[in-house]
């Protein structure tokens, strides 16, 4: 279990992380939050790379700063470091002077992914060394996995082969918390998620309670409506889009708000449509980006 | 998984015993091979002279410069932010790593010294060996002997031992300037400014001595100069290498002041160095970020010129205009490189508040200084 109690990180006037508590366990947890929410920030302090300012953090139990805390968590960002000129073999060995690595694992997920040994990593592209490092974390024997991004690059298949053995280190125990603007990635991966705005947690949910709040409608209008139609209804307007003639929009409520609509402003048709899940994080940051400058 | 990091990293640096090595046998080898081994003793009667060898300059300079390399590239992992994020996390304390980097570094420089200096003492020692004891010889039609010297090949040994004494010292102090930076540029000005400032940080006194009367340029005062730093050491093996040196030497006593000052300094650095932990990852890559007192170095740097800047103020200046106005001009001179190196420092030729109000302090006490020091001049002028 990692355990972040009130931690805030400042560089210079901002806080980059700010009074954030939140609790990782054993499983899969997606980190969400747009860019400069804190998402790699939080994990480099995790990962004792930065002290925060307030607040601690533990891991199992152990400080994260100390050493015991930190051989029991990895952080793999996204621009991991390889020495110069190295080949898989040789990131492999600079690896294993600083952490616990399992090589035998390690070579056998290079086999998987069919990665050649001998080349410089240097020439690799970025979607191979990402799964050279993928592979490496993987390999790592400590019980918590920080993931940055770890998707960037990937073809589909790839992806497909790396979600299947982070299930596997997943079911073996290990908490595992994975960044990602790939959500679709993350889909059917993750069992939780963590929404991070301006720094701080704004939503954390199961993965299959995800979007509940939020209904998408498409409707038609016999004249054009604005927004403030929308809200004059005394809806929660999340988002709003115009496609020709055909109007979509999601509210927070349920599906009974068409009938209030249909009532209202007459539409020649309106039809709730279920949300994608990459829509229903981006309406989750969007609504937290919108908390966060009403609370400013 | 330690011992698996060093055998790594000594391999990694493994290229710069050859660099470091070829540099120096290169250097210093040449200096061998060129050295006198004979000299020419007038008249017909052969002599012995006790003597000149190789300058052991050639090696001392090269190995002082090399410390500073050396120190960039143990401090080299703190600079980017991907290896900080790697070596960061890892799990040892802070100062272990560095530890372990600071030493390996050592000994690169050390087996580069040796091989250098075994090289050296060979061919020295094989062209001494083949020279005969006297040869007569001929010129412009006047019998001359050339006679071997009597050279002192304990000398060799001599010259090592205090070579790697003063090289693991100023490794030492190097490591320590280089690790107050996070950024490259930042630890290179730490290494020039370090060693500028601990090398002035006395010239400013001992330049009063000089210019008050006292000129002994190859005296005590001289030799204080450079108390710290790579120049004394220097200066020692300069002296080393002249002939007739011997432990009654006038200068030796201040030999040895200046070896124990630059000998304790290392040490008082190798503490901090290894005891010291690093500051954490977010200072990485990022100029003059490590803490606030980091952002004084500049000021601390001019406070250090603006010392001998001051001094100038006594250099002769009543009865020659353009020596009168030499002091002012270095003055001015020193005001646009201060303020030049604070922009560059800053990347900014706007000076922040703090900055300025260091900058007029400085600038300001070196301007009464060198004030003080020409009606002092004036004064002593026409007393005498």
């Amino acid at each position: 279990m990692i355990h972040v109690h009130d931690v805030t990180k400042r560089f210079g006037d901002l806080a980059a992380v700010d009074r954030l508590s939140v609790n990782f366990g054993q499983g899969i947890t997606g980190l969400v939050g747009q860019n400069g929410a804190g998402k790699s920030t939080l994990f480099r302090v995790i990962a004792g790379i930065y002290k925060s300012d307030e607040g601690t953090v533990d891991i199992d139990g152990k400080p994260n700063l100390e050493p015991e805390g930190k051989a029991d968590v990895f952080f793999l960002s996204d621009d991991p470091y390889a020495p110069h000129g190295a080949n898989i073999e040789g990131v492999l060995d600079f690896y294993q002077g600083l952490f616990d690595i399992d090589a035998e694992r390690f070579h056998a997920l290079i086999a998987k992914f069919g990665l050649p040994l001998g080349k410089s990593i240097g020439t690799f592209s970025k979607g191979m060394k990402r799964q050279v490092f993928i592979a490496l974390a993987l390999s790592v024997n400590a019980n918590h996995l920080l993931l940055d991004e770890a998707f960037d690059g990937l073809d589909p298949l790839v992806v497909d082969m790396i979600k299947n053995e982070i299930i596997d280190a997943s079911t073996s125990g290990k908490t595992i918390v994975i960044s990602s603007h790939n959500i679709f990635a993350l889909q059917k991966l993750v069992d939780r998620f963590v929404v991070v705005a301006n720094g701080r947690v704004s939503k954390e949910e199961e993965a299959e309670g995800m979007g509940a709040e939020f209904v998408k409608f498409q409707a038609a209008f016999p004249a054009p409506i604005t927004e403030k139609d929308i809200e004059g209804l005394g809806f929660e307007l999340v988002s709003f889009h115009v496609v020709g003639s055909v109007t979509h929009f999601v509210i927070l409520g349920g599906k009974e708000s068409a009938q209030t609509i249909k009532e209202s402003l007459k539409p020649l048709f309106i039809e709730p449509v279920p949300l994608e899940p990459d829509e229903v994080v981006a309406l989750e940051m969007l609504l937290a980006k919108k908390g966060g400058s009403d609370n400013a | 998984m330690l011992k698996h990091y060093c055998i790594w990293q000594l391999k990694k640096w493994l290229p710069l015993l050859g660099i470091f090595g070829g540099a120096l046998t290169l250097v210093f080898g040449y200096t061998c091979l060129e050295a006198a081994t004979a000299t020419i003793a007038s008249g017909s009667g052969a002599y012995a002279t006790y003597g000149y060898g190789p300058s052991f300059l050639a090696i001392f300079i090269p190995a002082m410069l090399l410390t500073f390399v050396m120190a960039v590239f143990v401090y080299a992992y703190r600079t980017s932010r991907q290896s900080v994020d790697t070596y960061y996390q890892a799990a040892y304390k802070s100062t272990t790593i560095k530890r372990a980097r600071t030493l390996i570094g050592l000994g690169i420089l050390l087996a580069s010294i040796t091989i250098a200096f075994i090289i050296g003492f060979a061919i020295y020692g094989i062209r001494y060996l083949s020279t005969p004891l006297t040869r007569e010889v001929t010129m412009h039609g006047n019998p001359y002997t050339y006679v071997r010297i009597d050279y002192n090949f304990g000398l060799f040994g001599v010259a090592y031992l205090l070579l790697l004494l003063f090289v693991t010292a100023e490794y030492f102090i190097n490591c320590f300037l280089a690790s107050l930076g996070s950024y490259v540029f930042d630890q290179i000005c730490l290494l020039l400014f370090g060693n500028i400032f601990l090398s002035l940080c006395i010239l400013g006194p001992a330049l009063y001595i000089i210019t008050v009367g006292h000129i002994q340029v190859a005296g005590a005062e001289f030799s204080l100069l450079y108390g710290f730093g790579p120049i004394g050491p220097c200066i020692l093996s300069y002296f080393i290498s002249l002939p007739g040196f011997s432990a009654d030497y006038e200068i030796f006593p201040h030999l040895v002041g200046t070896s124990v000052l630059t000998v304790s300094l290392g040490i008082i650095c190798t503490i901090a160095n290894f005891f010291i932990g690093d500051p954490t990852g977010e200072t990485a890559n990022v100029r003059g970020a490590r803490n606030k007192t980091i952002g004084l170095i500049p000021h601390g740097a001019a406070l250090a010129i603006g010392l001998v800047v001051g001094c100038c103020g006594l250099l002769p200046n009543s009865t020659n205009y353009v020596l009168s106005a030499l002091p002012w001009f270095i003055y001015g001179i020193f005001g646009i490189g201060y303020y030049g190196f604070l922009a560059l420092w800053r990347h900014s030729f706007k000076p922040s508040k703090e900055d300025l109000i260091c900058f007029l302090s400085v600038y300001g006490a070196t301007l009464l200084l060198m004030i003080a020091c020409t009606i002092s001049w004036q004064g002593g002028a026409y007393l005498a």
